[in-house]
C-alpha cells in the first residue's frame, strides 16, 4: 500500500455507458457485481489500463489517480440509445488545476499524448510552493520543457514533455502521490 | 570512479552548477566544491544557510546504471557514504534519520539534496551535500535543531584532509549500490535508528500521522505501522521522532 491507500478507501468511479443495443442487451451487458468484481480484480493486480472485447461487448477501465473509471460501450452501435444502467459512486468531480482553461471540445481523453511518472512519489507543479506551476492547461511545450517534479526519498525528478504540443489536461493536483506509470499530463500533439 | 574537484570560492548553489557541468557533458565523479553559496538550496526552494567557510558545499555528478525505480537509493547511499566519512574523520557518533539527514544527539549535522537531470549523454543525478562545518553563526531559528563539526569535535574541522574521505566512501557505496542495491538497503538500516521500531510522527502534504517504522522497501521507502495496525509506505514528508517533539513542550 502506497501513500495514496487511505485516498484509495474513498473508491470513486465513473462509469459512462455509451449507447446499449437493445438486441441481445441481456448478454451484452455485465450485472453489478461481475463489474464491481471485475474492477477489484484489476485493481488488486495492479493494472492501470484494462480492455477486453468480443462481438458484443467492449469494456475499458482505466486506473487514473486513485479512482477507477469504468467505461462500459455496447458493439453494434444501437438504435436506440438507453440511458445508463450503472450505478455504483456518484460520477467523480475533477477539480480543475490552477489557473486551468476551458477544454476545447475536441479533446477526447484518448486522443492525448500522456505524461506518466517514471517512478513512485509525490507530483510537484511547481519548483516552490510560491512560485508559479512549470506548466498549466493551454501551455504549449516542446520534448524538454520540464512539466513537474516528483519526489521519493528526497531525490527531485525533473519531468519532461517528451513531446511538443499543448498541454489538455493536468489528471494531477499538487503534492498528490503518484504512482509509476500514472498519467500526469494530456498532451495534444 | 574518477572525481573530479572544481573549487569555487563563492557560488550561486553547486547543485545548480553540477546541473550545468551535467548538461555540457560531464561525467560521472566530477565534484563542485564551494566555500560559500549565494543560493544555496534545499527542498522545495528552501534556502540553505551557506556562508563562507561555515559548511561544506559540495555536489557530485553521477551517471547512475540503476533501473529508474531504484534511484532514490542513490539519497540513501549517499546517507550511508556521508555518515561514514563523518564517524571516520572527526569521530562523531551519527545516526541517519529518514531519509538522509545525518543526525547527531537529535540534531542535524548534514542535509542532502538529489535531482535528476536530463542530458545529451543520458539521465544525470547530481546529488548535493551541505555538511555543517561551524555553528558559531547560524541564525536562532537553527540554533535549537542543527549542530556542526565545530561543536560536536571541539576543534576547526580540516576540510582538505576530509574531502579524500568523503570521496573515497563515495566511491565504496557508489559502486556497491551498482553492484548490489539490497547491500546500500542493509548498511542504511545498520545505520539509521529510524529503520525499525522508532515511534514517529510524519507530516505529509495534507495530514500528520503517527506510527512505527517497519524498515524500508525495496526503493529506500519508509514502512510505517500505523496505530490501527495499518502499513502505510512513506516516499516524501517530514519524520520526527515522537518523544523528542513531546519532550519540548
Amino acid at each position: 500500500m502506497s501513500e495514496s491507500g487511505t485516498a484509495a478507501k474513498k473508491e470513486s468511479a465513473r462509469k459512462t455507458v455509451k449507447k446499449v443495443t437493445t438486441k441481445g442487451s441481456d448478454e451484452a451487458s455485465l450485472n453489478m457485481s461481475e463489474l464491481r468484481e471485475l474492477a477489484e480484480l484489476v485493481d488488486k493486480h495492479g493494472f492501470t489500463d484494462f480492455e477486453f472485447e468480443n462481438e458484443k461487448i467492449r469494456i475499458r477501465l482505466s486506473k487514473q489517480t486513485t479512482a477507477p473509471q469504468i467505461v462500459q460501450a455496447v458493439a453494434p452501435v444501437a438504435n436506440h440509445p438507453v440511458a445508463p444502467v450503472v450505478h455504483t459512486a456518484p460520477p467523480k468531480v475533477e477539480t480543475p488545476h490552477p489557473g486551468a482553461k476551458a477544454e476545447t471540445e475536441a479533446s477526447h481523453d484518448e486522443d492525448l499524448f500522456k505524461i506518466t511518472s517514471p517512478i513512485v512519489g509525490t507530483f510537484y507543479s511547481s519548483p516552490a510552493p510560491d512560485k508559479p506551476a512549470y506548466v498549466s492547461v493551454g501551455d504549449k511545450v516542446n520534448e524538454a520543457t520540464v512539466v513537474c517534479i516528483v519526489e521519493a526519498m528526497k531525490l527531485m525528478n525533473e519531468i519532461q514533455a517528451e513531446v511538443a504540443g499543448e498541454v489538455i489536461k493536468v489528471y494531477v493536483e499538487n503534492g498528490q502521490p503518484v504512482e509509476y506509470g500514472q498519467p500526469l499530463f494530456g498532451i495534444k500533439k | 570512479m574518477r572525481f573530479t574537484l572544481l573549487r569555487y570560492d563563492s557560488i550561486d548553489s553547486t547543485n545548480t552548477e553540477a546541473i550545468n557541468q551535467a548538461k555540457r557533458g560531464a561525467e560521472e565523479g566530477l565534484c563542485i566544491v564551494a566555500r560559500e553559496q549565494i543560493a544555496g538550496r534545499g527542498r522545495h526552494g528552501r534556502t540553505w544557510v551557506s556562508e563562507k567557510d561555515a559548511g561544506l558545499y559540495f555536489s557530485l555528478v553521477l551517471r547512475p546504471k540503476i533501473e529508474i525505480r531504484l534511484l532514490p537509493l542513490i539519497t540513501l547511499m549517499t546517507a550511508v557514504a556521508v555518515h561514514q566519512a563523518i564517524e571516520s574523520a572527526f569521530k562523531i557518533e551519527c545516526d541517519i534519520k529518514w531519509v538522509n539527514d545525518i543526525h547527531v544527539d537529535g540534531k542535524k549535522i548534514c542535509g542532502i539534496l538529489a535531482e535528476t537531470v536530463e542530458t545529451e549523454k543520458g539521465l544525470a543525478v547530481i546529488v548535493g551535500i551541505g555538511i555543517n562545518l561551524k555553528s558559531s553563526n547560524f541564525p536562532p531559528e537553527l540554533a535549537e535543531t542543527a549542530t556542526s563539526i565545530e561543536k560536536e569535535t571541539g576543534a576547526d574541522p580540516n576540510v582538505e584532509t576530509f574531502l579524500p574521505v568523503l570521496t573515497s566512501f563515495f566511491e565504496k557505496y557508489c559502486d556497491l549500490l551498482y553492484e548490489d542495491a539490497a547491500k546500500i538497503r542493509a548498511e542504511w538500516s545498520q545505520r539509521s535508528s529510524y529503520a525499525f521500531g522508532k515511534v514517529v510522527r510524519i507530516m505529509l502534504e495534507n495530514e500528520t500521522i503517527y506510527g512505527t517504522t517497519r524498515g524500508i522497501e525495496e526503493n529506500g521507502a519508509l514502512r510505517l505501522e500505523l496505530e490501527t495496525g495499518e502499513l502505510r509506505i512513506i516516499h516524501t514528508g517530514e519524520v520526527e521522532q515522537v518523544r523528542q517533539v513531546k519532550s519540548k513542550k
